[in-house]
């Protein structure tokens, strides 16, 4: 469960996340930032206690088997679409990266399609290897990632001044909604539950300590994420910045290492964690769109083939999204998905506790 | 799930041997289709007010490094209206893909750091596969000289320019070295300036000498400082050792060596306003050439007289760049940390600078007198 919460923490100092964060710097972005913290923590602390309730079912069973037709359907497709674009939102941001910074030679179609193929077949696999996945793919990185941002925090250009002038803007009256719900979106990754509560066996805890290391490992990302690029790159102009981690990446360097500029380990490394966080969210988007849409018309050998059918359409509509949007789309389109969270947590909520009163009745 | 007949496994076999026909079209270029852009100068154009005219340092990849002597490197120049339009024109002049992602070092001419400081820098930092850690230098003279140098001491498969300043060769508190985000972030930030190492070369281009350094701030005249200004603004802002002052005391001269020293400055405030500039320097260091015997007695007076002697140098600096009104060191940043951000801080620390008192503390430890007394 944790590797969930944490590849999405990690995952998205590339995507969009921080890119908020230096736009909205003049407006109270500390202030939102705490806020965050402590209402991620709580979330996360409300979601695991409501599927505690319900071990072992994910969320589809559960509604299936306490609410009307009428009621799950419609949530159950914005669930899906929710966790389609945020997963799409990874894949965008990230090819748009590969093209600028490694690859402009390849055509972005091309790349997108290298990964959809990759992650399809991610997709298709048991949720259960989905997980064991997640979590060697993300131990055999954790390691180079510490690395990383120990190198990057050591760096002597790295100029503290910079940090405490962004900190001594604490004072400015919060006026950034956009700020609080990007930094939010960081524990987003908590309600992949709903999909893989069916594995967790037993209840979940969820303590004091689980809440600890969760908020101290969110306030640790969050520092980073928001301070580490103003140190390299200026508090002034920082939101100019269209990628500002990769570039402070790019401003590190290895003097002796083989490969002299960090940003290519970067950028190597952080493919592995959002090709992770795409694989979570759209296989977790896959299984409940299946859990719904069962065509029997697409049968072929006895088999059903309604769940390539799904894997094909993202892959469509994702190629489709990459050529059509340019990056201030993209980051208008994302910012407008990380406003509407606070709907995304409340039907949720809504949907458990009509589960839970039916459940007791 | 399927049971993997032969027939299946023909099937596949075929779908594989057919991906392999695809795969030739990927959209890379290979190494052999690829010149290397080591280093990139900017001039203004000599024959167009506002054009620019850019050289690229190409490298010529070598087969064996042993058989190779000397480095070979080509030069492509070419005016432009802007230094994209430049680049274009000059990737015609080649039979290969200029290659930007080994750039190490961007040359701009001295005389464009008045005004097109921001024209120059962006376009380089624009571009994705220029590298955010090349060096930045002001050319004197002109870029495309500097580039040209190829000193003798230079080998293959190493580029002096480049060397200069990445500290793994030499290390000289004369030496000013800036990444192009470092000279980016300080230009574009309240409170502190950026400087940059000047590029001079001999005229036969043997030599290439780096001793000197210029602060630069958009719309006014750079300031030059000279190598003995230079070492100070290194020693202060870089923590850098390695330098020397001379101590005229009773008919003797006395030159002391400084190998460490440590800077420490905090602003003074009161009610807000910056009252003072407090700065402590503690070095250490031994003494290297005199003209009569020293005694190790006595190290405590030349700690003394050293102590003056390094204060006067180093208040002639701070002095001049404050008169300047430039602030290389960032004393404003650190001002700025001190203070919750409003509209007025900058302001208030703009109008304060120029006439700021400096407290200077200067504590030299000399070690030793040296292998002899």
């Amino acid at each position: 469960m944790y590797y969930l919460i944490f590849v999405t923490m990690v995952a998205n100092i590339i995507a969009s996340v921080p890119r908020i964060l230096v736009i909205e710097s003049n407006k109270g972005v500390i202030f939102s930032m705490i806020a965050a913290l402590v209402v991620g923590v709580v979330l996360t602390y409300i979601v695991i206690h409501l599927f505690n309730k319900f071990s072992g079912q994910s969320l589809p069973d559960i509604l299936k088997k306490y609410s009307s037709k009428w009621f799950y359907v419609p949530v159950i497709i914005y669930f899906a679409v929710s966790w389609f674009i945020a997963g799409a939102i990874t894949l965008v941001t990230y090819v748009f990266l590969f093209t600028t910074f490694v690859s402009f030679e390849t055509s972005m179609v091309l790349t997108t399609l290298a990964f959809v193929v990759i992650v399809s077949f991610g997709m298709l696999m048991k949720s259960e290897s989905v997980l064991h996945t997640v979590e060697i793919v993300f131990l055999l990185l954790l390691l180079v990632i510490i690395f990383l941002f120990v190198k990057i925090m050591t760096d002597e250009n790295l100029n503290w001044d910079f940090v405490q002038v962004a900190m001594m803007n604490i004072g400015t009256t919060p006026k950034s909604y956009m700020s609080f719900s990007a930094a939010s979106y960081l524990f987003i990754g908590v309600v992949n539950i709903v999909i893989f509560n069916s594995f967790f066996k037993g209840k979940l805890k969820f303590g004091l300590k689980q809440a600890t290391v969760i908020g101290t490992v969110g306030a640790l990302v969050l520092f980073i994420t928001y301070f580490i690029p103003i140190g390299f790159n200026g508090f002034e102009q920082i939101e100019h910045l269209n990628f500002p981690w990769v570039s402070t990446a790019d401003s590190v360097r290895m003097k002796y290492g083989v490969i002299e500029r960090v940003v290519f380990i970067f950028i190597i490394i952080f493919l592995g964690i959002s090709f992770l966080s795409l694989l979570v969210h759209w296989h977790v988007s896959l299984k409940l769109l299946e859990s719904i849409f069962q065509f029997n018309k697409l049968k072929w050998k006895n088999k059903n083939l309604s769940s390539y059918f799904f894997v094909f359409l993202f892959g469509a509509v994702s190629t489709f999204l990459v050529t059509r949007i340019n990056e201030f789309e993209l980051f208008k389109y994302a910012s407008i998905f990380y406003n509407t969270l606070p709907i995304f947590y409340f039907i949720l909520f809504l949907s458990l506790f009509v589960a839970k009163r039916r459940a007791k009745l | 799930m399927y049971t993997f007949s032969r027939k299946n496994g023909t099937l596949l076999t075929i779908v594989f041997i057919q991906c392999i026909l695809v795969l030739a079209g990927c959209g890379f270029k290979d190494i052999d289709n690829r010149l290397f852009v080591i280093g990139i100068g900017v001039d203004p154009s000599e024959k167009e007010e506002g054009h620019y005219k850019v050289t690229l340092k190409l490298s010529i990849p070598v087969g064996s490094i042993k058989q190779e002597k000397k480095p070979t490197y080509h030069y492509l120049v070419h005016e432009g209206e802007n230094i994209e339009e430049a680049i274009r024109i000059l990737e015609t002049h080649t039979d290969r893909v200029l290659e930007f992602g080994h750039t190490k070092i961007i040359m701009v001419n001295e005389a464009l750091l008045q005004n097109n400081v921001k024209d120059v820098m962006d376009y380089f930092v624009r571009r994705g596969d220029m590298q955010l850690i090349a060096w930045v230098g002001a050319a004197k003279t002109s870029a495309e000289e500097v580039l040209r140098a190829e000193p003798k001491a230079e080998e293959a498969v190493s580029t002096s320019l480049t060397r200069h300043f990445d500290r793994t060769g030499t290390e000289s508190p004369y030496i000013v070295s800036a990444f192009l985000f470092e000279f980016r972030r300080n230009s574009h930030s309240l409170g502190i300036d950026p400087v940059l190492p000047i590029i001079e070369t001999n005229d036969e281009g043997s030599q290439l000498i780096v001793n000197k350094s210029i602060i630069v701030q958009e719309g006014r005249p750079p300031l030059e400082l000279s190598s003995r200004f230079t070492r100070e603004y290194n020693s202060l802002a870089n923590n850098l050792g390695g330098y020397s002052y001379k101590i005229e005391h009773e008919d003797n001269n006395i030159v002391v060596n400084i190998g460490k020293n440590k800077v420490k400055y905090k602003i003074l405030t009161d009610n807000k306003k910056p009252t003072a500039i407090e700065m402590k320097i503690e070095m250490t260091g031994e003494i290297i050439e005199s003209d009569k015997d020293l005694s190790l007695n006595n190290l405590k007076k030349y700690n003394k007289l050293a102590e003056d002697e390094v204060k006067k140098h180093i208040m002639k600096f701070l002095t001049t760049i404050q008169e300047e009104n430039l602030d290389p060191i960032g004393f404003g940043l650190k001002y700025r940390t001190m203070h919750l951000n409003n509209e007025n801080t900058i302001s208030i620390w703009n109008e304060a600078y120029p006439e700021l008192p400096i407290d200077l503390q200067v504590v030299v430890n000399l070690k030793s007198t040296g292998k002899i007394e």
